[in-house]
């Protein structure tokens, strides 16, 4: 079982790693700075496998591939309502799923929650709920099961953007 | 039927439904992006670049203020030399730099490493800000996907009340379509007062555009044919009656938290700073100028003033607002750059500073300490509030 970190709405790139400490590119380093001034405890206390849920827009704000890497460096899942449209394609790029709930986000900070990706669900064992989560995208899926767009792209050569490719959804 | 972002994008690309990858005009990318692209991009197995789209800007740290940003410059300078790649280091702050320097053009697709990079919607081009990863894909493919959006068109009709600018108009959309308005979306300009502005004087409306989240934005523009079809479906009209508009303020700690000038007039501040991507251009430093001109800047008030480009801090010697500037007690910033604006050098906030800045966002540590207020104005109400000291009105002084 893993904890929650939840967040509201709106949550900038800016709040995941405020700009003076994205001068390096060593993910450890970067780390050390998750959250820095919106939760001064986050990088301390949170572990792999951990859940971070955000509102609506999560990432919005600058682009800095930083705050996608800092998240990956911590190992955790990130579930929100939606999220800003760069930080949500560093995120496939690098790999890392961007879960989507059309649901109103229930989870509250601390809850003991579970991620179920084959059947698309994140339940708060502490609330006794459960929320779902939307489909992905086969092309999102395809790029972050390669490891990144980078491992993507190698394998492709060029993007594929074939109907079988973007249109059908299947679970992540 | 189309948007004016559909036809540019249709034109660049080929598309399967709304999903369309495109040929892009050029790829930009800085100081701060460019590192984790380089990282990325070796990990391609062939080293194959478009080296003819690579345009690389060193403004985000510069000259460097800490060992691993020098050293990463130095890593971005040696791989320039390796691919043959041009850059510019020093010269300006990159999106300004951009469309004076002519790569901006109507119809063109341009990707950026800055989320900023809608801007060059100004000048009729389409601008997507990504990643690091993307901006090295870009780099090996010479091309990028994405899903077409659909448009929100907002109208500015009027016009500019004295003391009033474009600032003031980017801020009062901002206020409208909200943080989150703009997710998935572009945004459409029209109406006869952005007519009547330059490039300059449109760089304000076009930056804000990425504080609603948008994709892109692009101002329509009947002599480049970037009009859209009679029956083209928008999201959503939004229209800003531009005669009415008063000097607005984003207050602490989000560009959407708009409120009047007159409504915060009196609140002490620390520091005002004029420049950025945003308001950096010769257009504001001369609205600085005219209000900085026989008067001196509160002497409590730390004001930075920083020209845009290297281009713009010539223009303005010519002009003499440097001398203006510099009479008044402001500080002139060279060489041009991001510092400020994102709290990493000249001018970083401390515990319970309040600023005014012309810049574009005012999270929560944006420009320093945690602690601190950021306040996102026009650079009148900057120059006006530098003065007295105070948040103020501009429109006494213009």
């Amino acid at each position: 079982m893993a904890r929650a970190w939840a967040f509201g709405d709106n949550v900038s790139t800016d709040h995941i790693i405020p700009g003076r400490y994205n001068i390096t590119t060593d993910p450890k380093e970067l780390r050390k700075y998750a959250f820095k001034y919106a939760r001064p405890e986050f990088a301390e206390q949170v572990r792999a496998g951990d859940v971070i849920t955000g509102g609506k827009n999560f990432g919005c704000g600058s682009s800095r591939e930083h705050a996608a890497i800092v998240l990956r460096e911590c190992g955790v899942y990130i579930v929100a309502n939606s999220y800003g449209w760069i930080f949500r394609r560093n995120c496939i790029n690098l790999g890392v799923l961007p879960l989507e709930t059309a649901d109103k986000m229930l989870v509250r900070d601390g809850d003991l929650v579970e991620l179920d990706l084959m059947n698309l669900t994140l339940k708060d064992v502490t609330l006794g709920c459960v929320q779902n989560l939307s489909a992905v995208p086969r092309f999102v899926v395809d790029i972050c099961s390669s490891g990144g767009l980078v491992e993507y792209l190698n394998k492709v050569k060029t993007y594929d953007i074939s109907p079988s490719s973007t249109g059908q959804r299947r679970s992540a | 039927m189309s948007t004016v972002v559909e036809k540019i994008l249709m034109r660049k690309g080929r598309a399967k439904g709304r999903v369309v990858v495109i040929d892009v005009d050029y790829i930009m990318s800085h100081d701060t992006t460019t590192p984790l692209a380089i990282e990325s991009f070796r990990k391609f197995v062939d080293n194959i670049i478009h080296r003819e789209k690579v345009v690389i800007v060193f403004d985000h740290i510069v000259p460097p203020s800490y060992p691993d940003a020098a050293l990463n410059q130095r890593n971005m300078k040696q791989f320039c030399l390796e691919y043959g790649l041009p850059f510019f280091e020093g010269c300006g702050i990159c999106h300004t730099l951009m469309i004076e320097k002519g790569y901006v053009k109507p119809w063109r697709v341009i990707v950026g490493g800055d989320s900023h990079t809608p801007v060059y919607g100004v000048a009729g081009a389409i601008g997507l800000g990504m990643g690091s990863t993307d901006i090295a894909a870009a780099w090996r493919t010479g091309q990028t996907w994405l899903e077409i959006p659909e448009s929100i068109k907002i109208e500015m009709t009027g016009r500019m009340p004295r003391g009033v600018t474009s600032k003031d108009a980017a801020l009062a959309y901002v206020k409208e379509i909200t943080l989150s308005g703009g997710q998935e979306k572009a945004l459409e300009f029209c109406g006869d007062t952005l007519k009547k502005m330059d490039l300059y004087e449109r760089m304000p409306i076009g930056i804000m555009a990425s504080e609603c989240t948008a994709v892109t934005e692009v101002f329509h523009d009947e002599l480049s044919g970037l009009v859209p079809d009679k029956d083209a479906s928008y999201l959503d009209e939004v229209s800003i009656p531009i005669d009415t508009l008063e000097p607005l303020i984003a207050c602490p700690h989000s560009p959407d938290n708009v409120k009047a000038v007159a409504d915060l007039e009196g609140r002490e501040v620390n520091q005002v700073f004029i420049g950025s991507c945003t308001n950096g251009t010769i257009h504001d430093l001369r609205i600085a100028a005219r209000i900085f001109k026989g008067r001196r800047t509160n002497r409590y008030v730390r004001t930075l003033v920083s020209p845009a480009t290297i281009e713009i801090y010539r223009q303005a010697q010519r002009e003499g607002l440097i001398e203006v500037m510099l009479e008044s007690g402001a500080m002139v910033c060279i060489p041009p750059g991001c510092g400020p604006c994102i709290g990493r050098h000249l001018g970083v906030l401390g515990d319970g500073d309040i600023c005014v800045s012309t810049s574009n966002r005012n999270y929560q540590g944006r420009m320093g300490s945690p602690k601190a207020e950021v306040y996102i104005a026009s650079p009148a109400t900057a120059a006006a509030t530098a003065v007295e000291g105070r948040i103020a009105d501009p429109r006494r002084y213009l």
